[in-house]
C-alpha cells in the first residue's frame, strides 16, 4: 500500500495530496478491507447472481443457465413458504422475548446479590455461550432424551409430567430453551453495565419516597436503560434471524413437515444438504438473498434508532 | 520518551523499514497458516510427487452401518491383486481409502459434491445408485461403458436385473456394490402367545408371498396383540424411524410408479400416493399400531426396542440383522429363534408383496487422472470372494450370480433365506430431480403422521408441489 | 456501584426477604448447573438413567486418551489428540490474525481521519449481525477460486472475516480509551504513526488484546460449520466437526463415551473461562456497547 502510495506521489503533481493524506490510513485498512470485500461483498453479489439461475448439483458450476425470477417465484408459490415464515417469526419472537426477559430478569437480579454472588452467576450464564455448539446442543439433545435417559422427564415427574421425549413431543419449547439459555447473556451483560452506570441517588430519592423494589424497577431502571433494550431487541433478533446451527444440531428442522424449520435453516438446506441427491443452489442463494435483503432493512433500522452520526462522530462512543 | 527524540529524516527511514518489516512479518504469519495446512494441498488428486510409476488412487466410501467397513477394505484387498497383475508393466496402485462409519447421507455428499467442484475429488467415490444422475450430469462422474467393456470378463457375473439401476440414459454409469432388501420382521414368540401354531408361523413368508396374508392383516393381528396385552399400546408395528427409501415399499405395494421408463421423466400417481399415506395415518392415528412423534426417534432407542423383543411387527434393512448382532449384541440364535422376516406384504389379498433395494455403487469421478486404473481396482473388488465376504459380514445380498455358490455366502443362512427377495424388488428412479421428489413425499408422510395434515391433503398438496418444482419432469398419472 | 437496586441497608438482622433474589436466581440457573455438572459426572460412569448413573465410576470413557484403539465409535475417526492440535492450530492462528488485523483497523477508525471511514463503521456496525452463515455457497466459490477450500488457511481467513466486525468495533473502543497525549509526544518527536502504534499505543492495550484474543481463541475452538461446510475431507479435521460425526452414529449412542469426548473438548474453554471470565464478559459487554 505505502508503495503505491508513493509510486503514485511521484508520477501525478496532480492530485498528490489524497495518497500522500491517506496512504496510512489505506495501509491500516487494508487487510480489513479486504476480507470485507472478498467475504462479505464478494458472496452478497454473488448470492444475488446465484439466485435467478438454475444452479444445482445436476447443472454444476458449469452447465447453469439465467433463469430470470423463476426461483423467486417459486419461493412464492410453494407451499411451504408460509409454514417456514410462520416458523421463523414464532422462533425469532420466542427466543427474542426469553433473551431478553431472562437477560433482564438475570441482570436486576445480579446487582441486587452480593458482588461475588452476582458475578458468578453472571459467569454461569455466560458459560452455554462460550461453549462448543456441538457440546451445548449434545448436552441439550440429551437432557430431552426418551425415559429412561433424559434428566428433563425426572425433573417434571414430581409435577404429574408424564415423561416424553421432548424433542420431539414438544420442539418448540426444546428449541426455545435451547437457543434462549444461549442467548440470555448478551442481554444480561449489556443490561448489568446500564444499570450499574445508573446514577445512586435516583433509586435512594425513591426509596425515601417510598417506593418498593418493583415499582423502582418499573418506573426506574427499566425507562432509563429503554435503549439498551432497544438495542438488545434489535440486535438479537437480527442474529437470531441468521443463525440456524443449534437447530441444525438438534431437531434439523423436523420432526414432522418442518416443524421447526426456520429460514435460514431452509436456505441452508436447499443449497447444501440433500439425502437423495441434488442440491438447488440457485434456489438457496435466492433464499438466502431475501434474507440479506431483511437483514440489511433491520440494519438500517439499526442505525437509525442508535443515531449513527453520535456514534461515529464521537472519540468514545456509548450508546445510552 | 528518550525512544522518540530522533530527528524527522531519521522517523522517515523508520517508517519505511517498519512498513517493510510489517509486511514481512504478515506475509510470514500467512505463509506459516498456509504451510501448516500444505499437506492435504498434495494428498488430494493424486499423481504429483509420487515415484515414477506410483499411482495414486482415493476412494470414499460409506457405511453408515458399521458392519459395512469392507465396502473399503474390499478395495483395498483389490488393490493388492491389481498390483499384481501391474507388476510386468512397472506400476504400482497406492489406494488411501476411507470409510465414514455412522456419519449422515447429506454430509457425505455435500462433502462430495463441494469437493467435485473444487476438483479434488477422490478417484472412486461409493454412493446410492440415484446419485449418479445429479452428478452425472454435472459431469463429476463418467460414463464407464467403455471400460466395461474392455474389462467384460471381470463383470460377467453381476447379477443382470441389477445393470436396470446402474444406467441412466443407456448409458452405465456406476458398478454395483452391494444390494439388500427391506424385510418385515416379526417376532416369533409374540405371535405364539398370540395363539398362532408353529407352522402357521413358520409359513408367514410363504402366506405372503402367496398374498394369503396382506397388510390389513399385518394391522390386525397387531391390534390383535395390543388388545391382549401381549405388546404395549403403539408397539406394534415400528417403522423405519428416520428418512429413508423403505417407505416407498407401501406406495408401489398400493399402486404407485416413480419413472416412466421411456422417457424417464419421474411419474406420480395420486391415488396410490394417497393410499401410501393412509396407511401410516391410520397406523398412528386410527389403528394405533405405530406410536406418537415416531419419527427422528434415535436409532438406539429403536433398536434396543425391537430387540428386546418389545414390538410385534417392523420394518428394517436386511443389513440390520447383523448390526442387531454387532452392536446390540444379541445372539444370533436368539434371533433365528425369536425373529421372522417376510416381504411387504400386498395392499390387498392376492395381491402383490412388495420389498425395495437400494444398490450402493462404485462410480468413478471426471477429476480422476487414472480413471482406467480406477475401474481396474473396482473390477477386482468385484469378486465372489470379496463381495461375499462383505455380504456376510454386513448382511448385504449378493450382486454377482457366483456368489451363490460361494463357500462363504453358502454359509450364512440369513442370506440365503432372504435372497428370494430379490425377486420381488422395486428399485428408486435415477433421475437429477429424484432428490426434490423425495424430499417432498418424505416432507408429507411425516406431515401426516404429525396430524398436520390428512393423506388426502397430503396427497393433493405433494402432487402441487412437485408440479411447481419438476414442472415438465413429472408425469402425473 | 452494583449496590444501587439495593434495598436500604436495616436496622435489624438479616430479613427473609433478602434471600428471594438468591432463590429466584439459583432457580433461573439451576438448568446450566444441572446441564454441565451433568456432563462433569456422566462422563465418570458407564452410562446414565436420568440423573443415576448406571454401574459403578469409571475411567473407561476416557479410555479414547490411551487406548483409542479399543473405542468402537473411533474405529474409523481420525484419532484424537492430532484433532486437537489442529483444532488448536485453527483456534490460535484464527486469533492471531484477528488481533493483528482488527486492532489496525480499529486505530485507524479511531485515530485517522480518512475518506470511507464513516462508511466504513457503519459497515462495521451492520456486518456485526449479517447473515454471513446463509452465503456459505458464494463462500464455498471463492474458496474454491483462491484454492484455498479443503485448507486450514481458507477456513481461518472466512473465520477471522466472520470475527472482524466485531474485533475491530471493540479496538476501536480500547483506542479510544487511550490519551492522545503519549502518541502525541511520539508523534510530534518524528516517530512514524505506523511506529507510534506499535511500539506506544498497542502496548497501552494490552488487557485489551488479550481480551479480544481470548475471545478469538474461543470462538475459533468452537467453530462447527465453516470447517464441516468448507474443510471436510482434510487430514485437518477439527474436533467439533468429528464430534458431530460421532453423535450422529446414532446407533452406538455410547452415552459415557460421548460425555467424556465432549468434556474433553469444552475443557480448555472451561479453563480459560475460569481464568478470565471477567475479562471475557468486559469485552462481551463492550463489543455492542462500543
Amino acid at each position: 500500500m505505502a508503495r503505491t502510495g508513493t509510486l503514485q506521489l511521484e508520477r501525478e503533481e496532480q492530485a498528490p495530496s489524497w495518497w500522500r493524506t491517506n496512504a496510512t490510513a489505506m495501509l491500516f485498512m487494508g487487510p480489513a478491507a479486504i476480507l470485507v470485500i472478498v467475504f462479505f461483498f464478494v458472496p452478497v453479489l454473488l448470492t444475488l447472481g446465484m439466485s435467478f439461475t438454475d444452479i444445482a448439483t445436476a447443472t454444476g458450476l458449469s452447465g447453469w443457465q439465467w433463469i430470470g425470477t423463476a426461483n423467486y417465484e417459486q419461493i412464492f408459490r410453494g407451499s411451504f413458504t408460509g409454514l417456514i415464515v410462520r416458523n421463523t417469526v414464532i422462533y425469532v419472537l420466542l427466543v427474542l422475548t426469553f433473551n431478553v426477559l431472562v437477560g433482564l430478569g438475570v441482570a436486576l437480579l445480579t446487582v441486587h446479590v452480593r458482588d461475588q454472588v452476582g458475578g458468578f452467576f453472571r459467569a454461569v450464564w455466560l458459560l452455554p455461550r462460550i461453549s462448543p455448539s456441538v457440546v451445548y446442543a449434545l448436552m441439550w439433545t440429551w437432557a430431552a432424551a426418551p425415559p429412561p435417559f433424559g434428566i428433563i422427564n425426572e425433573f417434571v415427574a414430581p409435577f404429574g409430567v408424564a415423561p416424553r421425549f421432548w424433542m420431539n413431543t414438544d420442539p418448540w419449547m426444546f428449541i426455545l430453551f435451547l437457543n434462549g439459555f444461549v442467548g440470555a447473556s448478551l442481554g444480561m451483560l449489556i443490561f448489568t453495565s446500564a444499570i450499574e452506570s445508573i446514577p445512586e441517588d435516583l433509586f435512594r430519592a425513591a426509596r425515601v419516597d417510598g417506593a418498593n423494589a418493583w415499582q423502582i424497577v418499573r418506573r426506574i431502571t427499566v425507562p432509563l436503560i429503554r435503549w439498551p433494550i432497544l438495542f438488545v431487541l434489535v440486535y438479537q433478533s437480527m442474529s437470531l434471524l441468521a443463525s440456524y446451527e443449534y437447530i441444525l444440531l438438534t431437531t434439523n428442522g423436523g420432526p414432522g413437515l418442518y416443524i421447526t424449520e426456520v429460514w435460514s435453516l431452509w436456505a441452508f438446506h436447499t443449497a447444501l444438504q440433500s439425502y437423495a441427491g441434488n442440491l438447488e443452489i440457485g434456489l438457496g442463494a435466492a433464499m438466502a438473498a431475501i434474507l440479506v435483503l431483511v437483514g440489511v432493512a433491520v440494519s438500517a433500522f439499526l442505525l437509525r434508532a442508535f443515531r449513527f452520526n453520535d456514534l461515529v462522530s464521537e472519540p468514545r462512543v456509548e450508546i445510552t | 520518551m528518550d525512544k522518540y527524540t530522533l530527528s524527522g529524516r531519521v522517523a522517515r527511514e523508520g517508517l519505511r523499514l517498519s512498513r517493510r518489516r510489517f509486511l514481512v512479518s504478515t506475509g510470514a504469519l500467512v505463509a506459516a497458516t498456509a504451510c501448516s495446512t500444505a499437506p492435504t494441498g498434495q494428498q488430494q488428486g493424486g499423481g504429483q510427487a509420487a515415484p515414477a510409476g506410483t499411482v495414486k488412487l482415493a476412494a470414499w466410501t460409506i457405511g453408515p452401518d458399521a458392519p459395512s467397513y469392507y465396502r473399503r477394505d474390499n478395495l483395498v484387498a483389490a488393490a493388492a491383486t491389481l498390483n499384481k497383475e501391474l507388476e510386468k508393466d512397472g506400476t504400482k496402485v497406492e489406494l488411501e481409502a476411507t470409510f465414514e462409519s455412522g456419519g449422515s447421507w447429506d454430509d457425505y455428499k455435500q462433502k462430495f459434491v463441494l469437493a467435485a467442484e473444487a476438483k479434488q475429488a477422490p478417484d472412486i467415490v461409493v454412493a446410492g445408485h440415484e446419485d449418479m444422475a445429479p452428478w452425472a450430469a454435472a459431469g463429476y462422474i463418467v460414463e464407464l461403458d467403455p471400460l466395461i467393456k474392455k474389462y467384460d470378463s471381470k463383470f460377467k457375473d453381476v447379477i443382470p436385473t441389477l445393470w436396470d439401476a446402474m444406467k441412466l440414459k443407456d448409458k452405465t454409469y456406476a458398478i454395483p456394490q452391494d444390494t439388500e432388501a427391506r424385510p418385515l420382521y416379526y417376532r416369533k414368540d409374540l405371535l405364539a402367545k398370540l395363539g398362532w401354531s408353529k407352522d402357521k408361523i413358520d409359513g408367514l413368508p410363504d402366506a405372503v408371498k402367496k398374498g394369503d396374508f396382506a397388510w390389513s392383516d399385518v394391522v390386525s393381528t397387531a391390534k390383535e396383540a395390543i388388545a391382549k396385552g401381549i405388546v404395549d399400546p403403539a408397539s406394534g408395528w415400528y417403522h423405519r424411524p428416520s428418512r429413508g427409501h423403505d417407505f416407498y415399499s407401501w406406495y408401489y405395494a398400493n399402486g404407485g410408479e416413480m419413472q416412466d421408463k421411456a422417457s424417464g421423466k419421474l411419474v406420480l400417481v395420486p391415488s396410490a400416493l394417497e393410499k401410501f399415506y393412509q396407511v401410516h395415518y391410520a397406523a398412528v392415528k386410527v389403528d394405533k399400531i405405530t406410536p406418537e412423534q415416531f419419527m427422528g426417534l434415535p436409532g438406539k432407542q429403536w433398536n434396543e426396542t425391537v430387540t428386546a423383543g418389545k414390538v410385534l411387527f417392523y420394518n428394517a434393512g436386511t443389513w440390520t440383522w447383523k448390526d442387531w448382532q454387532s452392536t446390540y449384541k444379541v445372539p444370533e440364535q436368539a434371533l433365528w429363534d425369536n425373529v421372522g422376516f417376510t416381504l411387504v406384504p400386498a395392499a390387498q389379498r392376492g395381491g402383490k408383496p412388495f420389498t425395495l433395494s437400494h444398490p450402493l455403487v462404485y462410480m468413478v469421478t471426471a477429476s480422476s487422472k487414472s480413471q482406467e486404473l480406477a475401474l481396474r481396482l473396482i473390477a477386482n473388488a468385484t469378486t465372489p470372494e470379496l463381495n461375499s465376504q462383505h455380504s456376510v459380514t454386513s448382511a448385504h445380498l449378493a450382486i454377482l450370480t457366483t456368489q451363490e455358490k460361494d463357500p462363504t455366502y453358502q454359509k450364512d443362512k440369513f442370506l440365503l433365506a432372504t435372497s428370494y427377495m430379490l425377486g420381488y424388488t422395486t428399485f428408486i428412479p435415477n433421475h437429477p430431480k429424484y432428490g426434490a421428489y423425495d424430499e417432498v413425499l418424505f416432507r408429507f408422510l411425516t406431515a401426516v403422521e404429525q396430524g398436520q395434515v390428512t393423506p388426502k391433503q397430503a396427497a393433493d398438496s405433494a402432487v402441487s408441489e412437485l408440479r411447481t418444482q419438476l414442472r415438465d419432469e413429472l408425469i402425473v398419472r | 456501584m452494583a449496590a444501587i437496586a439495593r434495598p436500604l441497608p436495616r436496622s435489624g438482622g438479616v430479613s427473609w426477604t433478602s434471600a428471594i433474589p438468591y432463590a429466584v436466581l439459583l432457580l433461573f440457573t439451576l438448568p446450566i448447573l444441572i446441564l454441565y455438572g451433568w456432563l462433569i459426572y456422566g462422563s465418570f460412569f458407564p452410562s446414565m438413567q436420568g440423573l443415576r448413573p448406571v454401574g459403578g465410576f469409571t475411567l473407561e470413557n476416557w479410555r479414547f486418551l490411551w487406548a483409542p484403539e479399543t473405542v468402537e465409535a473411533l474405529r474409523f475417526k481420525p484419532p484424537i489428540i492430532p484433532l486437537t492440535i489442529n483444532t488448536f492450530i485453527f483456534a490460535l492462528s484464527t486469533a492471531l490474525v484477528v488481533l493483528l488485523i482488527s486492532s489496525m483497523a480499529g486505530y485507524a477508525l479511531s485515530r485517522i481521519r480518512f475518506p470511507g471511514r464513516r462508511t466504513f463503521l457503519g459497515g462495521v456496525l451492520l456486518l456485526h449481525s449479517f447473515p454471513s452463515v446463509t452465503l456459505l455457497i458464494a463462500t464455498f466459490i471463492i474458496l474454491r477460486q483462491l484454492r484455498l477450500y479443503d485448507q486450514l488457511v481458507g477456513v481461518i481467513l472466512v473465520k477471522t472475516a466472520f470475527e472482524l466486525p466485531f474485533g475491530v468495533w471493540i479496538m476501536k473502543g480500547f483506542f479510544d480509551n487511550v490519551s492522545w497525549d503519549l502518541e502525541m509526544a511520539a508523534l510530534v518527536d518524528g516517530a512514524s504513526r505506523l511506529r507510534t502504534w506499535w511500539q506506544v499505543v498497542m502496548p497501552l492495550v494490552k488487557p485489551g488484546l488479550l481480551a479480544l484474543g481470548l475471545l478469538a481463541f474461543v470462538s475459533g475452538w468452537n467453530e462447527f460449520l465453516l470447517p464441516f461446510v468448507f474443510m471436510p475431507s482434510g487430514t485437518q479435521q477439527t474436533l467439533s466437526v468429528v464430534l458431530r460425526a460421532i453423535l450422529n452414529e446414532g446407533r452406538f449412542v455410547d452415552y459415557g463415551l460421548l460425555t467424556a469426548v465432549g468434556l474433553y473438548y469444552v475443557a480448555p474453554i472451561l479453563l480459560v473461562f475460569f481464568f478470565a471470565q471477567d475479562r471475557l464478559m468486559k469485552v462481551y459487554a463492550g463489543g455492542v456497547k462500543g
